[in-house]
């Protein structure tokens, strides 16, 4: 079925005259990758709304729709540790076993901490 | 086998097929395909497409149409290769442009024209105009070489180079529909 994420991006290939083989090489994927993507068969991987922001320059209100609809399609968040330190693994590990049961506050202060850490990375990026 | 209970004569496949140009807002001979799906998509709220990994479907099969999927939405399903194909020019492109047709025509028959297919109860193979393979080919072929169009091309390599079919798909309709005419 397809998802609001890809609804999203077909309503974008439409106002950029482009077809989907076009999105899928400026995500670096196959088609049948996006595609899957689209209709809620694969998980919107996490680097692709910048790919999709800087690649077809979309204002704030759309991209503000792209968030929206990338977290209303998401159902799965894959984390790479391959190579993490054994902190970083045990804090993905941790934050996995608590996810579901984390209350509204400390998931406020939590989101607070990670925008923080967000913000500090784009000032020392600029 | 499957049969639908209206037949679909050639000539009715030319007037549908002139209506769906017109609808999707194709004006070029040349249709483009990938961008068709596109319109599609967009244009009919119960049409959807997926493009599939090549291991999902057998090697034998081009594309699909269900009617109703799990979620009672027709949905054309096509391989990665067979998609690639038909956004290229390569040797297959002509063929893999019309096997996408040809399940997009299924989708116009069925679910908008309704020639629904049904289990055929008589023996043997049914009328070619009430086989819902053949209507889909006619179909498919009068929206990528639309008759008025293209009746006074009379070189197969010709027609199949201005529409981006195959040879023989070129071949089969000037021989068949258009010299006979």
């Amino acid at each position: 079925m397809i998802t609001k994420f890809g609804k999203f991006v077909r309503h974008l290939r439409l106002d950029h005259d482009i077809i989907l083989k076009d999105m899928a090489d400026t995500l670096g994927v196959s088609p049948a990758m996006l595609s899957g993507v689209e209709n809620g068969k694969k998980s919107v991987p996490l680097d692709w709304e910048r790919k999709i922001v800087t690649g077809y320059q979309l204002g704030v209100e759309q991209q503000r729709e792209l968030h929206d609809a990338i977290l209303e399609s998401i159902n799965q968040v894959r984390l790479e540790t391959k190579g993490a330190s054994y902190d970083k693994v045990d804090l993905a590990v941790s934050f996995a076993r608590n996810f579901e049961k984390m209350s509204d506050a400390k998931m406020k202060a939590m989101m607070e901490l990670l925008q923080e850490i967000e913000e500090a990375d784009n000032v020392g990026n600029e | 086998m499957l049969e639908t209970s209206e037949s679909l004569s050639r000539r009715k496949a030319r007037t549908i097929a002139k209506f769906i140009r017109g609808l999707l807002g194709i004006n070029e001979l040349y249709v483009n395909v990938p961008k068709m799906l596109e319109t599609m998509a967009m244009e009919f709220a119960d049409f959807n497409y997926e493009i599939v990994e090549d291991e999902e479907l057998p090697d034998s099969v081009y594309g699909t149409f269900t009617p109703n999927n799990e979620i009672n939405q027709p949905v054309v399903i096509i391989p990665n290769r067979v998609y690639v194909a038909a956004c290229g020019n390569g040797s297959t492109s002509g063929r893999d442009r019309m096997t996408i047709v040809h399940e997009i025509a299924h989708y116009f028959l069925i679910i908008r024209f309704k020639y629904k297919p049904i289990e055929r109860l008589g023996r043997g193979s049914p009328s070619k105009s009430k086989d819902p393979e053949w209507q889909a080919m006619a179909l498919a072929g009068e929206i990528l070489m639309p008759f008025d169009e293209t009746q006074h091309i009379n070189d197969p390599q010709e027609l199949a180079r201005r529409c981006g079919v195959s040879f023989d798909a070129a071949y089969y309709r000037i021989h068949k529909y258009v010299k006979s005419k």
